[in-house]
């Protein structure tokens, strides 16, 4: 086995254990919570990048882009 | 029911999702009546949309201003869709009584999905609840399903792919 599986087979390791670590409801509520961050990181990306953009605005760039990223889940 | 990415993650490692699952033993005139109930900001799609794994029918419940959605699936005939609902796992959720489905449901379901849509997620997911539940799981459950649906190949697969742990 080359050094970057092993590398990635331990990184996985590291996953696991710190998911055993946690409660299943924890478990549970962290994909929200991280779906949440994603899209706060989204909209700061775009009011970097489009400084003139109200909250709406940048709301809708946030909505079009989730909804390239659907498009992209399935080949 | 949870179903979905959320009980993926109460199974398994936990990954970002934009939407929550729930299969739901309710006649189309019971939903829509839920729908008259829900709080403000939360709006229940009237047309149903035919989903075709399972044979079964999906509404949205959408919440205004957020991209954050919920999918409720309707309870099919589907005979794998019956078992696992009979077979669900009850589990305290934001300090409210909830069920989800069992870890091996999540399985079977995901094999299918994989097979079907070709998501790579699904994948994904299947192999993070074997590595998380380990050796607690009913390998003859799911040995049986996977069997029955033509997916006995792909889960030895995946299951070869976790790295002792």
């Amino acid at each position: 086995m080359d050094s970057l599986s092993l590398l990635a087979d331990a990184l996985y390791r590291e996953e696991v254990v710190r998911a055993r670590a946690m409660s299943p409801g924890d478990r549970l509520l962290e994909g929200p919570r991280l779906f949440d961050r994603a899209c706060r990181v989204m909209a700061d990306g775009i009011r970097h990048r489009h400084p003139d953009l109200d909250d709406a605005a940048v709301h809708a760039f946030v909505e079009a882009q989730l909804t390239r990223l659907k498009a992209l889940e399935a080949p | 029911m949870i179903v979905g990415s959320l009980a993926s993650n109460f199974h398994g490692i936990p990954r970002s999702t934009r939407d929550a699952d729930f299969v739901v033993e309710l006649a189309t005139d019971r939903l829509h009546r839920l729908g008259q109930h829900l709080p403000p900001g939360l709006t229940l799609g009237r047309q149903g949309a035919f989903e075709a794994v399972t044979g079964t029918t999906r509404y949205l419940i959408r919440l205004t201003g957020s991209p954050f959605v919920c999918e409720l699936f309707v309870l099919s005939d589907d005979p794998h869709d019956r078992e696992r609902f009979a077979r669900r796992v009850p589990a305290r959720v934001l300090a409210h009584h909830a069920f989800v489905a069992s870890a091996e449901d999540m399985i079977v379901t995901k094999l299918r999905w994989a097979i079907a849509a070709h998501r790579s997620k699904d994948r994904e997911d299947i192999r993070n609840i074997l590595a998380v539940q380990g050796t607690t799981l009913d390998w003859a459950y799911l040995d049986r399903w996977s069997g029955e649906h033509g997916t006995a190949s792909l889960l030895a697969e995946i299951k070869a792919s976790v790295p002792p742990l």
